[in-house]
């Protein structure tokens, strides 16, 4: 049972998700920290991950308020215990004041933002992506390795995805061989790796790249055939994530030469139904019904096609992940789109759109 | 198991596709399509080698194909900027190694190059073209076919016309959303030509339409590797035909032309 560190000023918080946290952790609770000596108290318990309240502000039982609040403190546990996740723990309001900044993006010390009401209501996801988190460090911490080869070895990366995973270490992570520190590695898997689409693939973008719905694509039979292609190194996320490589290269394996000639997203399906003697349902476009879909929206997590979506640069993506695009359909139904990422032409495209919309 | 010589080609692949630096000479939307094909290359040859477990002659026959659904595009070219020109290639190359005998040969090969202007003014004449056509070309996101040519090998269920065996070819079979000028059945003539392949000819597309943005590219260690080693599986064997050819007049009775018509240079060629 992993042991979690759970620091919040709340009473009443304390006790409730104590409760629902000791379902599957050990949980020790602490004091606000009001001196430099509670945060070494916080070091000497040797927890497995922190959860750490973003509001510390409401003073203990003998009236002493936290000297700092959850970020400024995790910053400093961070420096101190590089070697411990940390997660933010709080209430939705504080982080949906502004919906295009993501404070873990821009937080390096702080692995994972969890939302208090998030946890009641699907409590089994977030525990098993907090003994993730916390399996994963172990398991840096335990392996320390020494070269990027060793690190790639402990995501168990097909040999041949190497060059492009280095390609998406971020280059300042090679400054003093940082990347082999565990924060800064977990935060590479974890914020780029198993983030962005490209050489890890969620479902839909699985789905998209065999040319298949994404419910075709969770099939048992399909995922049966597919499942050396699962992603089982650390940090693994509870929906799971494919290697794009060992997806392509099992579809081929069963191809004939026809069907090898033709978009992966075209003849895998054609491959199945001749092997299997069952019809896939087809990926389709969400903005123009067109069959086979070749990308995904970013926003709406949906099939579309590029000659009915734009190119979206929301995010610093490195640039052999697969650029984001977001789809007609999310331009017209959806406002969570920001502007500022079109070019002129872009822009007088998206007028267009909504123009018909009305 | 290790394949000689198609090992070493899906490698030179995977270091064009996985090179920043050519990279940022493609449209972001041909990034995908291009590792999807050489890891299609790479997954087709994993299969074969396990066939061969079983098999008594070990061989390989694979196929390296960049759909025209989903062409290798370019960026914008950097000459003639106003003409807005934009290159896409799609390809096909058939292969067969004999591991046992040390042998590969090129069965087949189609590389099928267009040339786009994506520019009003180009695209779209008033003393050329229809109103209806002007209509459709703007509908279509206003780019057209300006050009189009493709290499490839003697098609042998056709004998129309005398063809070089490999050979190089202006026009070919557009679709409609190109409105491409060329017309569809003037199959002549044939230019003799070496072979090609994606490397090869992706040094041609970069000199020619990126002259002084992919110099440094093209001057290269890593690139002149990529490129030299295409030119000794590739052209060599040609160029040796030819030049056995013209140095020996008293040997070889027919012209340079006839004798490119019948000889397959593609053919069978030991490994050495």
């Amino acid at each position: 049972m992993k042991k979690i560190l759970f620091l919040d000023d709340k009473e009443d918080d304390r006790r409730i998700y104590k409760k629902k946290l000791e379902r599957r952790f050990e949980v020790l609770i602490e004091e606000i920290p009001v001196s430099k000596e509670d945060h070494q108290k916080i070091i000497d318990k040797k927890p497995d991950v922190i959860l750490l309240d973003f509001d510390l502000s409401i003073p203990n039982k003998k009236n002493q308020k936290s000297s700092v609040s959850g970020v400024p403190l995790s910053i400093e546990l961070r420096q101190k215990i590089p070697d411990i996740p940390i997660i933010l723990f709080t209430k939705k309001s504080l982080f949906n004041i502004d919906k295009f900044s993501n404070i873990k993006n821009s937080l390096s010390c702080i692995d994972s933002v969890i939302y208090k009401t998030d946890l009641s209501s699907n409590s089994d996801y977030f525990f098993t992506e907090i003994e993730n988190l916390a399996s994963g460090y172990a398991i840096l911490h335990k392996k320390k390795p020494r070269s990027t080869s060793n690190l790639f070895e402990l995501l168990k990366a097909p040999e041949i995805d190497s060059d492009r995973l280095k390609q998406s270490i971020p280059p300042e992570s090679f400054h003093d061989n940082s990347i082999l520190s565990p924060s800064v590695a977990a935060g590479w898997i974890r914020s780029i790796l198993l983030k962005y689409p490209g050489i890890l693939y969620e479902d839909i973008y699985a789905a998209t790249l065999l040319g298949i719905s994404k419910e075709a694509f969770q099939k048992d039979s399909i995922q049966n055939f597919f499942s050396s292609a699962k992603y089982s190194g650390i940090f693994s996320p509870p929906e799971g994530r494919w290697w794009k490589s060992k997806l392509i290269e099992i579809s081929v394996a069963r191809m004939n030469n026809e069907e090898r000639s033709l978009s992966l997203n075209i003849g895998f399906s054609k491959m199945w139904k001749r092997i299997k003697k069952e019809d896939l349902e087809i990926s389709k476009c969400n903005s123009s019904e067109k069959t086979p879909a070749d990308c995904v929206c970013y926003l709406l997590k949906e099939q579309t096609t590029i000659p009915f979506s734009l190119l979206y640069p929301a995010d610093v993506r490195p640039d052999v992940m697969d650029k984001s695009r977001i789809s007609f359909k999310a331009i017209r139904e959806s406002n969570d789109y920001n502007l500022d990422f079109f070019d002129p032409s872009q822009k007088e495209i998206i007028k267009q759109i909504r123009r018909k919309k009305k | 198991m290790k394949f000689m010589w198609i090992d070493g080609y899906l490698t030179k692949l995977t270091m064009l596709s996985n090179n920043p630096s050519f990279r940022s000479f493609l449209d972001p939307n041909s990034i995908n399509p291009l590792y999807e094909s050489v890891a299609k290359l790479r997954g087709i040859i994993e299969s074969e080698k396990k066939l061969n477990k079983s098999r008594k002659e070990r061989k390989v026959e694979w196929i390296f194909v960049i759909p025209r659904d989903t062409p290798l595009r370019f960026k914008i070219s950097e000459v003639d900027p106003e003409l807005k020109l934009r290159v896409d290639l799609s390809c096909l190359i058939q292969g067969l190694e004999e591991v046992t005998k040390k042998k590969f040969a090129i069965k087949k090969y189609n590389f099928e190059v267009r040339i786009w202007s994506e520019e009003k003014d180009v695209v779209y004449r008033d003393v050329f073209d229809s109103e209806e056509i002007g209509k459709q070309i703007m509908d279509s996101g206003c780019k057209r076919v300006m050009s189009r040519f493709h290499f490839d090998i003697k098609c042998t269920d056709t004998q129309r016309h005398l063809e070089p065996f490999s050979h190089f070819h202006i026009g070919g079979d557009s679709e409609g959303n190109e409105f491409c000028w060329l017309h569809n059945k003037i199959e002549i003539p044939r230019f003799p030509n070496p072979p090609m392949d994606l490397i090869l000819l992706s040094e041609l597309i970069l000199a020619s339409f990126f002259p002084s943005q992919s110099q440094e590219l093209r001057d290269d260690p890593f690139w002149k590797h990529l490129v030299k080693f295409s030119q000794n599986c590739f052209l060599k064997p040609y160029f040796d035909e030819c030049n056995y050819v013209i140095s020996n007049p008293d040997k070889v009775h027919s012209t340079l032309l006839s004798h490119l018509h019948t000889i397959n240079h593609c053919g069978i060629i030991k490994i050495h």
